[in-house]
């Protein structure tokens, strides 16, 4: 009996990797919640510690992604700026506000010596009833070679994709730049079904 | 069939009017762990604070500067914070014991992402009570945060003792806390 099953797992042996696509979700294993877990970090070539923004999509799809949260830097200790994107003005007055058609969950990066990004993602309810995707977002990131820097979100998002969730693509920002996803990176989906079957 | 991706590594309560809880000897053949914690204030240990900080020690590591974190928080305003020399992991709030009516009850869930990996530890985590006491210290407080733990230089360890404590308030016998682990 299962009621949580890995659906995917992959962790890069590459400096190359841009994206990461779990596909061929099934759709008949009742599956209630999808969650992912990843931690990664951005190739860098640099000396100057740097974070881009990390996408994700569902279905291949490209338009219709609304989002909204609340970001804090460690830096600038009391910022909590609420923000939002999707036709609405912007609630907080924060510059992480974009005109995404992909889903945006903010920066990861960093240097591998202390620490990575770690984004976890839940979307409820993603398969039957033809319903639209939302999801659940917390991304927590840190640039070790200035230790003040620590940034954590925490994101509400969703897309009119009313399709049955069957594929899920997370990209090194957003998906026509170069930027890739260090070695080590790993991403994990987790399909959790609606009973003990 | 396939197997359980979640398992259950350990569970335990607290001994009652005490502020800590330390689990070891946590296997290292998950990639992932999940604590999910139901902790709740002693009324009667006369600390007299409103609410208290939970703090996460791992590996028995105190050492200034393993634990670097950011928070998120809402109580009476909203709040943001880091520490980048800390001696804990700072993880969560709970009610205090100060004109508490009754014993509050504050839960929490803390992921730890490659806690077995030879790379530092990060981990997110989410806590958050209501209180609703005789001195007008009432409302909702939420708190969300994350960070990373290293050890030493940048040296490798895995996660194999993770102590759950809080200062100044005591927590009942009816606090618990389970953690699970993820299979990759």
């Amino acid at each position: 009996m299962a009621t949580c099953e890995l659906l995917g797992s992959t962790t890069l042996d590459n400096n190359t990797t841009h994206s990461v696509t779990f596909s061929g979700i099934s759709t008949s294993d009742d599956y209630q919640q999808f969650e992912i877990l990843s931690s990664c970090r951005l190739y860098e070539t640099t000396s100057n510690p740097q974070g881009v923004e990390f996408w994700y999509s569902v279905n291949s799809t490209t338009s219709g992604y609304v989002y909204g949260g609340i970001v804090s830097q460690g830096s600038e200790t009391g910022i909590a700026s609420p923000w939002r994107d999707g036709g609405t003005g912007q609630a907080g007055g924060h510059t992480y506000r974009n005109n995404a058609s992909y889903w945006n969950v903010t920066a990861i990066g960093g240097n591998w010596a202390k620490g990575k990004a770690f984004n976890r993602i839940l979307i409820p309810q993603a398969q039957g009833d033809s319903r639209r995707k939302c999801a659940q977002i917390r991304m927590w990131t840190s640039f070790p070679r200035n230790d003040s820097y620590g940034h954590f979100s925490s994101h509400f998002m969703y897309v009119g994709d009313t399709a049955d969730l069957t594929s899920i693509t997370l990209y090194c920002n957003s998906p026509s730049t170069s930027y890739y996803f260090a070695e080590d990176s790993s991403f994990m989906l987790y399909g959790i079904k609606d009973s003990n079957a | 069939m396939a197997d359980s991706a979640i398992d259950l590594i350990a569970a335990s309560n607290y001994a009652g009017s005490t502020t800590s809880l330390t689990f070891t000897g946590i296997p290292q053949t998950y990639k992932h762990l999940k604590i999910i914690a139901n902790l709740c204030t002693d009324i009667n240990a006369g600390e007299n604070y409103s609410s208290q900080n939970v703090h996460m020690r791992l590996n028995n590591d105190s050492t200034a500067g393993t634990y670097r974190w950011t928070k998120l928080g809402m109580g009476s305003g909203t709040y943001a914070d880091d520490e980048t020399n800390g001696s804990y992991a700072d993880i969560g709030i709970i009610a205090g014991d100060y004109h508490a009516d009754y014993p509050h009850h504050s839960p929490l869930i803390v992921t730890l992402f490659n806690y077995s990996a030879n790379e530092p530890t990060s981990w997110q985590a989410q806590c958050g009570f209501t209180k609703d006491d005789n001195s007008n210290i009432s409302g909702v407080y939420l708190r969300s945060g994350g960070g990373v733990a290293t050890a030493g230089s940048g040296s490798d360890w895995g996660i194999s003792q993770i102590e759950i404590y809080a200062s100044n308030v005591n927590l009942t016998s009816t606090s618990r806390i389970s953690i699970l682990g993820y299979n990759d």
